[in-house]
């Protein structure tokens, strides 16, 4: 089909509907590289090609000397783009950014939490020139991310979530309302930037990638692998990983000095009882029923069987009370209390496994909690108090675990959490950022002796940040 | 929609076959109408959430579709907060002194008995300081239905809860009539979805999917495709064939009318965005020489391809009816199939009015140089076209 305005027959590039439509273009005619990229769309038989593979498919078109008319592209150079301010990098920032540049400007970097993520960003943005968006998980990061290009390119910034809805040249969007708007704004941006881009790769996130044409892309996480399939999908989403800081390697010069404390707490008796009691029927259960919980769908089908079998309901109650047992034994809330009592006047930050424990602290010892329930207004006011002092101590569930900036955090009360290593790296994250008067930060995690949260902790201390400081602490610490 | 959990379904090679509630049997009636009771009674007494749930727990042991039936019923409530105190402003003020009154208290108790000797907080610190969260929030309306009525739409949950897994529907309808496809039609626009539609004699072959499905195994549309599937339900005739990728096997999906199923979309005006209800509200007080006609006809384009107009009106006079059909942001590729055959065909009276985010008036000169016959029959609109601009065009036919 011809376009108005396209006589020649070269092959047209269009940018529609989060895909590219090329025209005038057979794969038969086509270099092997470059056929591979397009398929034939039997709806309207046109042929296609992912908007993410529009870089790829230019270079191999125009390497092969066949000249394209690009219709797809609706970005430009910014050239007055510059910073405002005078960065100074520091050298794994410089590292990181030259990294990337000799990748082709696509690639991942692993940074720990604290050693200035979004200055490497704001670095690779100077560098480029390019119309950007920025994907970030929460609507915090969303605010924190546009206040920060703001302060160094005096630029209005547009916003994707929360209930903005404005587009410009430098654009931060939540990830959830980027997979919705990329159908429309993907051939905008020349530069696609995922902070936290472990997140990438779920089924329905990842489309934010692949609807967008930016041939220039970096991934920032302090954690970016996740050990299985995801790792090859994140890297043909963004590109390789180009260089990996650790926490040790910053820490007491760009990080805070840090120690992390494991105290094993004993249940109270009739905890303990009630522990016993509840996990022996839950495990007889998993055990006659060969759950092993060593795969994904396990998970699925304990809580099929729990729905259809006559015992069921019992053994799902069994489980969840032994697991609130063990994540919340009374003499758990009162070791948070002599804690809190311990480092008076300390920016404290007490993370729990679930909202139940969270806004059991909040009630019992009168402090703040923000979970998701937690109005944008509201939480706003929890997080400035928390930074200006007001608010000394601020209780969490998993909504601060990751990216959001409180440098004047210097301890963290891990009361209950999972085995997940990448949550717990993160935890430790928010306590790392160097603050005016902190010589070291303290993260202690909570254990109850002798349930499963041994095995769970043993899980998530699986992280070179962990192993270097493991410090197992007296219960009367 | 149900998730995971509450969906029931057999494997037989590579079929997936749903369970479905035989809606005549009394002990899921009786079960259903447990469930429809506590809400109803909820809705009356305007209790809490959470009571609500301690209200269902006894319900929800029973039958392994109870469960679901919550679920689904819950879609049909309204939660409102209490709005007898300003509970944030309390906490702010609660917290500004609890952090530092903490450091001088022996334990939680007296750090709470300190705090409330402040008159301010007394009556506070006795109720609940988070007594805003969901939990307490209060029932305050049920849209309610009969006890057939749930277990029909938890039928159809079944089949939107599989087809979350799925990229791509099939759809084979035979001797629709035109009122029926232009509904069906109608709600794939809302969805936004892509179709390619055939039509050979009276059988229409559909194949709905979003535009990123040909390259990557994406979830982004599959909500869309399973708020849609109750359309297909308005069908008189229909076959359905879904791939559904279950448990890292593909399975297929096959039903048809004799599922039994029945849809629970009523009328499609209750989808329809407000500047379409504004449009016809300002054409009907502005325009008098045209009028909005109810019914707009199925259109056959090139190669059996199938498009409906999203308006017709009607010339008082000559009685002379002219179609509008609009172009939206993700509708580009249609547009220009729409051009060509409009070009070939100029005899239909058909207006295509296009959306500015595809086309500027650069873009617009250009197709009419291209398509120099549709001089008087394209025009741009930002978002919703005018009234006037409208009823210069019909004027101009």
């Amino acid at each position: 089909m011809q376009h108005p305005g396209n006589k020649l027959q070269e092959p047209v590039l269009y940018f529609e509907n989060g895909v590219l439509r090329v025209e005038n273009c057979h794969p038969d005619q086509l270099p092997e590289a470059a056929a591979r990229l397009i398929r034939l769309d039997p709806r309207g038989n046109v042929y296609r090609a992912k908007a993410s593979d529009y870089a790829p498919l230019l270079l191999e078109l125009l390497l092969s000397g066949i000249r394209v008319h690009d219709q797809a592209k609706a970005f430009l150079p910014i050239n007055d783009l510059e910073l405002k301010k005078t960065l100074v990098p520091r050298p794994h920032q410089k590292k990181a950014l030259e990294s990337w540049i000799d990748g082709g400007r696509r690639g991942i970097a692993a940074l720990p939490t604290g050693a200035g993520k979004t200055i490497l960003a704001v670095m690779a943005i100077a560098s480029l020139k390019r119309p950007t968006l920025v994907l970030v998980p929460t609507i915090d990061l969303l605010q924190q991310w546009a206040s920060i290009l703001e302060q160094w390119f005096q630029r209005p910034i547009g916003m994707l979530g929360g209930g903005s809805h404005q587009v410009e040249d430098l654009t931060v969007s939540t990830y959830d309302s980027a997979v919705l708007q990329m159908e429309f704004i993907g051939n905008r941006f020349g530069f696609l930037i995922a902070d936290e881009c472990h997140h990438l790769p779920g089924p329905v996130y990842r489309a934010a990638a692949e609807m967008a044409l930016a041939p220039f892309r970096l991934g920032l996480s302090a954690t970016p692998e996740s050990g299985d399939a995801r790792d090859q999908l994140l890297e043909e989403l963004l590109g390789p990983l180009l260089c990996r800081v650790e926490i040790d390697e910053l820490e007491g010069k760009y990080l805070s000095k840090y120690r992390t404390i494991r105290l094993e707490i004993p249940l109270e008796p009739d905890e303990e009882a009630a522990y016993r009691e509840n996990r022996a029927k839950y495990i007889q259960f998993i055990r006659r029923n060969g759950i092993t919980f060593r795969n994904r769908e396990d998970w699925g089908r304990f809580l099929m069987l729990c729905a259809r079998r006559p015992e069921g309901k019992d053994v799902l109650d069994a489980f969840l009370e032994q697991r609130r047992i063990a994540r919340g034994g009374r003499a758990k809330f009162r070791k948070v209390w002599e804690l809190l009592k311990k480092h008076p006047g300390e920016r404290t930050l007490i993370f729990t496994a679930d909202n139940a424990a969270a806004y059991r602290i909040g009630r019992e010892f009168c402090l703040p909690v923000i979970t998701h329930h937690t109005g944008a207004k509201e939480r706003k006011d929890f997080l400035d108090g928390f930074r200006k002092g007001t608010y000394p101590v601020l209780v969490t569930s998993k909504v601060l675990n990751e990216g959001i900036d409180v440098p004047e955090a210097a301890v963290g009360i891990v009361l209950s959490g999972s085995g997940s290593v990448r949550e717990h790296v993160q935890r430790l994250g928010r306590i790392l950022r160097p603050g005016a008067g902190k010589e070291q930060a303290t993260l202690y995690e909570l254990i109850s002796a002798g349930t499963s949260e041994e095995g769970v902790s043993s899980r998530r201390r699986e992280h070179r940040a962990y192993r270097i400081k493991s410090e197992k602490g007296a219960e009367s610490c | 929609m149900l998730t995971k959990e509450h969906l029931r379904l057999h494997r037989r090679a590579d079929r997936a076959l749903p369970v479905f509630a035989d809606t005549a049997n009394p002990d899921l009636l009786a079960a259903a109408e447990s469930v429809l009771a506590i809400f109803r009674n909820g809705a009356t007494h305007k209790i809490t959430r959470g009571e609500l749930s301690e209200q269902l727990t006894g319900v929800t042991a029973s039958r392994d579709e109870a469960a679901a039936f919550v679920k689904l019923a819950e879609g049909l409530c309204t939660f409102a907060d209490c709005a007898e105190l300003d509970y944030p402003a309390m906490r702010a003020e609660l917290f500004s002194v609890s952090g530092f009154a903490l450091q001088n208290a022996a334990s939680p108790e007296e750090l709470r008995e300190r705090l409330a000797e402040n008159a301010r907080f007394s009556v506070f610190l006795r109720q609940d300081i988070y007594g805003d969260l969901p939990e307490n929030q209060q029932l305050v309306s049920f849209r309610d239905l009969s006890a057939r009525e749930l277990l029909e739409r938890y039928n159809v949950a079944q089949v939107q809860g599989l087809l979350i897994y799925a990229r791509k529907l099939q759809i084979r309808t035979d001797n629709a009539d035109p009122a029926e496809l232009r509904r069906l039609f109608k709600y794939l626009k809302f969805f936004r979805l892509l179709s390619e539609i055939r039509q050979k004699g009276q059988t229409s072959y559909l194949t709905i999917s979003g535009p990123l499905e040909i390259f990557a195994n994406t979830r982004k549309y599959a909500l869309q495709l399973a708020a849609f599937f109750p359309a297909v339900l308005l069908l008189k005739t229909w076959k359905l064939n879904a791939e559904i990728e279950w448990k890292s096997r593909t399975l297929q999906l096959n039903l048809d009318e004799k599922s039994k199923l029945r849809s629970h979309y009523r009328n499609f005006s209750a989808y329809v965005p407000e500047e379409i209800a504004m449009f016809h509200r300002l054409f009907r007080e502005k325009i008098k020489d045209w009028t909005i006609v109810g019914e707009t006809p199925v259109l056959s384009g090139n190669q059996g391809e199938a498009f409906f107009p999203d308006l017709s009106f009607r010339e008082e006079t000559s009685r002379k009816v002219v179609h509008l059909e609009l172009f939206h942001r993700w509708h580009k590729h249609q547009l220009e199939s729409r051009l060509i055959y409009l070009a070939q065909h100029r005899q239909i009276p058909l207006l295509l009015g296009i959306d500015r985010s595809i086309a500027d008036e650069n873009a617009l000169t250009e197709y009419l140089t291209e398509y120099p016959q549709l001089t008087d029959r394209l025009f741009l609109f930002r978002d919703f076209p005018g009234v006037d601009r409208v009823a210069k065009l019909l004027r101009e036919m």
